[in-house]
């Protein structure tokens, strides 16, 4: 009798390693698997709409019985772990042209080429965007959304200290205007990066681009005589840092507030500056009427004689397909199909990311106000070609990551400025060195 | 009395059934342990970036890291937690413990409530925490008003983030600590305690010559897994800090070169420098271990 009930243990043990995995329902239909890091419901639906139009209008001009299969929420780390595996998806999206050019390095990513021709991405997408479809001029991610870094106003406070959007464009107009919130008790501009890291490259993308495009172009390039040595860029960080100390970048607490603290110092009236990005319409509208109606949208001024201001640019998202999918032609019928212009209303309308193509004037109406100025001030940055470069976007990712640290410790004092500065020269340098191909468009 | 040698076939047929019970879990702990450790180890002598192929490089990746001041950093900071949690959480809860171990009703809720932030996830915790630590709404508004104003900072500046951080895993880990000590001291038999009192032993006595060598074993085990643990620990820098610089751990590192910086093999190094830290102490303790027994 024991034996019976050890060998039952061991039987039922085994079973439930061999059925742990669970199993897939058995379907004779070949299935496309597209995945995606969106979280939010809205867009969730809005994705899988347009995605299953997308493949059931492929299905019946082919007469093909593809099945959709589509994952939502798969940020960086998933996709990476189920890339380097043997369960890649056949299509998937990145979040910048850093980890394409990773992705690309190891043959991970099918060539688009013949299929963008077919389609005429050339002349469909903006150049910029579609000298970012490329790697070594090979086709092979479709650029998605458009994005940059913005300064959002309290207007309510503007008209309070006296101040005018309009005429705040040069260093010394903008630290004036730092002044005077700060001598009033508020807080000039404010930022929270305690738990989002990231929220400082926010504010260097800015500090970077208007330092000189060119020269942060030349740098990451590897081509720049000095690189981030150069005493531009100390100037630049020095700017920061007396912001920080005088207390005019949150309060100095920039690093030790979240972006809740940001978010709300900033419609509870007590901020006069927020630093935004222009992806924020998701999140403006469950705000009330009048506090969307407090915030007003400018262009970061100018920091230096040398640029004049414009906008840090930035992609959403890059969507690839697996080198080994076995379904390349509808794979690339999807992405193409991403870029029609009936789709970019959904996609503005629920706050996601649009097309790299010239979108109809009025799929931007009707729109909240904030949202509609920031992507007037996006558009005409654009059609001017005046735009510059994210961090996130542009930078090699060893580089990206110091950048946005090592400023802490410049901050608190435990690093030098030119130490900060040589250890970025040092990781660009590596990475160069190491294969990374910067994909940067060249600005007007 | 002799008790009769159990039969030969017997004692076999017992070592069957043993090893066919062993197999699952022994297939388990080589799919899930052994193999992904094996590969780590060749990952770390390698330039993988996460994603693809893999070139051999060496020991450059060991050798990067003795020269990483960010290394260093983390180790130092690994330290101090270990020095935190071996000292904090392991004295008070022996000490609740061996009060709770002799207070005469109510010990059962209390001990419910100490265990209580253990169960609690270190995703909410941590949220809960941070928002504590608020420069603007947080305790600092708590002590301002009480008048405790030299306890007024940052608590999530670099300077003190580690121990901020370090506070709260300790106010969620002490709890088990003390279910442990409770369930060790309650195998100690009363009559000693009541024998020291009639020779006039005070509270402190007791604890040291009576306590402490009952439950030396568990006080040892418990050493031990504290030591590792702040080898490996993650979540709660992760959640409340993202290991930003001042609290940065081995493994918020190992995370960030994994998956930030595409760096995998160099990763692959820190986690083997860690699970090779582990191993160290593993053996220190096994080498105590069968010292006590001997």
């Amino acid at each position: 009798m024991k034996r019976l009930l050890t060998m039952c243990l061991i039987t039922t043990l085994c079973a439930g390693f061999v059925f742990a995995g669970g199993a897939s329902e058995k379907v004779d239909q070949p299935v496309i698997e597209v995945t995606h890091s969106a979280t939010q419901d809205g867009q969730i639906a809005t994705y899988e709409r347009i995605l299953q139009q997308l493949v059931d209008e492929y299905n019946a001009e082919n007469g093909t019985q593809y099945l959709l299969k589509y994952v939502s929420g798969q940020g960086k780390d998933i996709t990476n772990t189920r890339m380097s595996s043997n369960d890649r998806p056949d299509i998937f999206s990145l979040d910048s042209p850093a980890d394409v050019n990773q992705y690309d390095k190891d043959g991970l990513l099918l060539d688009l080429s013949p299929y963008a021709q077919r389609a005429g991405w050339e002349q469909t997408m903006f150049d910029w965007a579609y000298k970012l479809a490329q790697v070594d001029g090979k086709v092979v991610t479709l650029p998605f959304g458009y994005e940059g870094m913005v300064l959002w106003y309290n207007k309510s406070i503007m008209n309070e200290l006296g101040l005018d959007a309009g005429t705040i464009d040069t260093l010394a107009e903008y630290e004036e205007a730092l002044k005077k919130a700060s001598d009033a008790g508020y807080i000039p501009v404010m930022l929270g990066s305690q738990d989002w890291p990231w929220a400082q490259e926010w504010y260097l993308s800015i500090m970077n681009s208007y330092t000189g495009r060119d020269l942060v172009k030349k740098t990451i390039e590897g081509t720049s005589e000095l690189g981030w040595s150069d005493p531009a860029f100390k100037k630049t960080i020095e700017l920061y840092q007396s912001w920080h100390d005088k207390g005019y970048l949150a309060d100095g607490k920039s690093y030790i507030l979240t972006s809740d603290d940001a978010i709300n110092a900033f419609t509870n009236d007590k901020a006069l500056f927020k630093l935004e990005g222009t992806w924020a319409p998701y999140w403006i509208a469950p705000l009330e009427q009048a506090d969307q109606d407090t915030i007003g949208v400018m262009l970061h001024p100018a920091i230096n004689s040398t640029e004049r201001p414009h906008l840090p640019l930035a992609v959403g998202g890059m969507w690839c397909v697996s080198s080994d999918t076995e379904h390349p032609e509808i794979a690339a019928a999807i992405l193409s199909g991403q870029l029609r212009q009936e789709f970019q209303s959904d996609f503005l309308q629920n706050g996601m990311d649009v097309a790299p193509i010239q979108v109809d004037e009025e799929e931007f109406q009707g729109l909240p106000p904030t949202v509609e100025t920031m992507w007037s001030l996006v558009n005409g940055a654009l059609a001017e070609g005046s735009f510059g470069y994210t961090t996130w976007a542009f930078y090699p990712p060893e580089t990206r990551v110091y950048l946005y640290e090592g400023i802490v410790n410049v901050l608190e004092g435990t690093t030098t400025i030119d130490d900060y500065l040589a250890e970025m020269d040092r990781l660009t340098t590596k990475e160069l060195a190491a294969g990374f191909t910067p994909v940067i468009p060249s600005t007007r | 009395m002799n008790v009769p040698a159990p039969p030969q076939g017997f004692k076999k047929r017992e070592q069957r059934t043993a090893l066919l019970t062993l197999i699952p879990i022994l297939a388990f702990h080589l799919m899930m342990i052994v193999l992904p450790s094996v590969n780590t180890l060749v990952s770390s002598f390698t330039n993988w970036n996460g994603l693809g192929t893999k070139d051999i490089i060496g020991l450059q990746n060991y050798r990067e890291l003795l020269g990483d001041p960010n290394f260093s950093l983390a180790i130092m900071n690994n330290i101090r937690w270990m020095g935190m949690f071996l000292s904090i959480p392991i004295l008070l809860s022996m000490l609740i413990g061996y009060m709770l171990s002799h207070a005469p009703r109510g010990h059962i809720i209390l001990r419910a409530c100490y265990f209580l932030p253990y169960v609690i996830s270190a995703a909410i915790a941590g949220k809960i925490f941070a928002s504590f630590y608020n420069p603007y709404f947080g305790i600092n508004i708590a002590f301002e008003a009480l008048g405790l104003d030299f306890l007024v900072r940052d608590w999530l500046a670099p300077t003190n983030a580690l121990v901020s951080v370090a506070i709260v895993d300790m106010w969620h880990w002490w709890g088990f600590l003390l279910v442990i000590f409770i369930s060790a001291l309650q195998q100690i038999d009363p009559m000693l305690y009541e024998s020291a009192e009639v020779e006039g032993a005070n509270e402190l006595q007791k604890i040291w010559y009576i306590m402490i060598p009952s439950i030396q074993k568990t006080l040892v085990f418990i050493i031990l897994v504290t030591m590792v643990w702040s080898i490996s620990t993650f979540e709660y820098v992760w959640v409340m800090t993202k290991g930003s610089p001042g609290s940065e751990l081995l493994s918020t590192m190992l995370y960030k070169n994994a998956l930030f910086k595409y760096r995998a093999g160099y990763a692959c190094a820190i986690s083997i420098v860690q699970g090779s830290l582990a191993l160290i102490i593993f053996g220190v303790f096994g080498l105590i271990r069968r010292k006590m027994e001997d």
